[in-house]
């Protein structure tokens, strides 16, 4: 057996204990039959089970560790920053990130630790990430510079990929979504145009998203797809939910910000976007579910366009209530289909989330404040008994015979 | 390939970015022109980067009445600075390229960010060196408005990229302490 085979064997095992425990307490399976399946893996004796069910919790500590690390370096340097010579403030983040990855290679391919290994390549990530601005700050470079979360970006996703890192993609990502951010706030700063710019950063969710859906048409990239798709729709839900507001809209109005008067940026980017929607609709296997997908990717690029040219408009908030409801209504039902418990959370904590905005956006000023509050955890909890009625509902008929296959099984860990 | 050369090369391509940044800076720093450009603060804080200050320099308002040059520029602008009596360095003259109206003099970079007419024609130009980081509770420390003048010590390179060095205080470097 490689190295190889060994770690998916380990991997396998450790997630089929997780799932052996969920189906029991949901009652799919008996104590006897998790017993039974568990001793089939070579897991017969309680402290082995244990032991394999705790890997996630190295993980997760692991990787806490390597966050709370990097942030108390960063802290010590930036604690004694004036002290230090220049040169020896230049020297920091290369030996930090040496130390790290050193540590994170030797114990990953020397020691066969790999869930530590990871966590000190995410640490090396962090202090690339840290040192990038900490060598701009000695340059006095504007602390709002979109090129430095650009070099992150370009930094990191070679990380991501050659070690098949997800938390480091996802940090990747994040770091292309602030250089977007960055970018358009520092280009339009306090101009009309500012506003229609802001478009792009949806755009952007929509192109993440699409990119998922790319990767996992090959193999080799299809564990990158889930984490390109969720952060997509987090950007694109953001910005929608921004939109589900008034002020905005009454803002654009008050400002006089005229049709036709969006920075060309915002129509390159809906055109590259819509390239790779495309892209994406041509290269997957067609059914009514990409169509439906693709055509909903479609609609909120023209939707887009739409309010980059004509952006003084009161309704758009109503408009963008309803954007926001359909796309949480697509999770829950994509999720449905795919048999994918993940989307379905997802999708029903949107709902969530828009139903208490809109809740306190409505009541707040209505109602006097003990009222507010008893209205609103009744309304809450007659919500979640909905939900979770409905939830449970959903991932009954999942497990039934007839159901769809998952495509990934129910209750497999969050994508990064 | 081999996990050695995965690890060659993302440590490759992050030293690469790192030594970029460091690079372009620093040759500026080598190779620039020192000039001095008198400035008024204004005070925020980071909290992700400790302390810094957010100057505005004589220069990031401009009359293009009174300099030579492009009198209508484009957004990237290119200000001619010459060395006053008193050792601060006053703009001459606004182009939209890289070109110079007088000997002795310095181009510096930066973006127009307005043109406005309500007190005459004036142009507010950012420069890319208006935040310059300070020790931690030192932004009080610096004399404003006390007869003093104060001003930063900026390296200008030849295609015109700054990078602000020191505060100085009536013409001599200021240590500012952390408190």
């Amino acid at each position: 057996m490689t190295d190889t085979d060994g770690m998916e064997e380990r991997e396998y095992r450790e997630r089929l204990a997780h799932d052996v425990a969920r189906w029991q307490r949901e009652g799919l399976i008996s104590n006897e039959q998790e017993r039974g399946i568990m001793a089939r893996i070579g897991a017969g004796e309680p402290r082995l089970v244990g032991a394999l069910r705790l890997g996630w919790l190295v993980s997760a500590v692991a990787l806490i560790g390597a966050i709370v690390l990097a942030a108390g370096v960063v802290l010590l340097f930036a604690a004694n920053w004036q002290a230090m010579p220049d040169g020896f403030r230049a020297a920091l983040p290369f030996l930090g990130m040496f130390t790290a990855y050193g540590i994170g290679y030797a114990l990953m391919f020397r020691y066969d630790m790999q869930r530590i290994g990871s966590a000190f390549l995410l640490l090396g990530a962090l202090l690339f990430e840290s040192g990038l601005f900490l060598l701009a700050q000695i340059y006095n470079m504007p602390v709002e510079s979109p090129a430095l979360w650009l070099l992150a970006t370009a930094g990191l996703l070679p990380l991501a990929y050659l070690f098949e890192s997800r938390i480091v993609l996802l940090l990747a990502i994040a770091n292309a979504t602030s250089w977007v951010i960055a970018e358009m706030v520092t280009r339009y700063q306090d101009s009309l145009e500012s506003l229609s710019a802001l478009v792009v950063v949806a755009v952007f969710g929509v192109a993440l998203y699409a990119i998922g859906r790319l990767h996992v048409l090959r193999t080799s990239l299809a564990r990158y797809g889930d984490v390109y798709a969720f952060s997509g729709l987090l950007v694109l839900l953001g910005l929608v939910y921004v939109f589900t507001f008034d002020e905005p809209w009454r803002e654009i109005i008050d400002s006089s910000v005229e049709s036709f008067a969006a920075p060309r940026i915002v129509y390159v980017a809906i055109g590259l976007t819509a390239a790779l929607v495309a892209a994406q609709w041509w290269l997957r296997e067609r059914s009514t579910e990409v169509h439906i997908e693709t055509a909903a990717q479609g609609a909120l690029l023209a939707l887009a366009a739409i309010v980059a040219t004509w952006p003084a408009w009161a309704g758009y908030a109503v408009l963008f209530n309803g954007v926001y409801f359909a796309i949480a209504a697509g999770l829950v039902t994509y999720g449905y289909l795919r048999g994918d418990e993940r989307y379905i959370n997802f999708g029903l904590t949107v709902v969530g989330v828009g139903l208490l905005t809109r809740y306190v956006d409505v009541f707040w000023s209505l109602l006097a404040g003990s009222a507010f509050f008893m209205v609103g955890g009744v309304l809450l909890l007659a919500v979640a008994f909905g939900v979770e009625r409905g939830r449970r509902g959903l991932i009954a008929t999942m497990n039934d015979d007839d159901a769809p296959p998952p495509a990934h099984p129910v209750g497999s860990e969050v994508p990064v | 390939m081999t996990p050695i050369r995965k690890l060659a090369i993302v440590v490759g391509v992050q030293v690469l970015i790192l030594l970029s940044v460091l690079g372009f800076k620093q040759y500026t720093i080598w190779t620039g022109e020192t000039v001095v450009l008198a400035v008024a603060p204004v005070d925020p804080r980071d909290l992700i980067r400790g302390d810094y200050m957010t100057v505005q320099y004589d220069i990031s308002t401009l009359d293009p009445d009174k300099l030579a040059g492009d009198e209508y520029p484009s957004d990237r602008v290119y200000v001619e600075l010459r060395e006053s009596e008193g050792g601060t360095w006053d703009a001459v003259a606004i182009h939209d390229g890289r070109e110079r109206s007088f000997d002795d003099t310095v181009l510096l970079k930066g973006d127009m960010k307005y043109r406005s007419f309500r007190n005459g024609d004036e142009l507010t130009v950012d420069y890319g060196i208006e935040e310059i980081f300070i020790p931690e509770g030192s932004g009080s420390q610096l004399p404003f408005g006390d007869g003093h003048t104060v001003a930063v010590e900026v390296k200008v390179d030849r295609f015109g990229n700054a990078v602000p060095r020191r505060f100085l205080v009536d013409g001599e470097p200021f240590e500012l302490e952390r408190r």
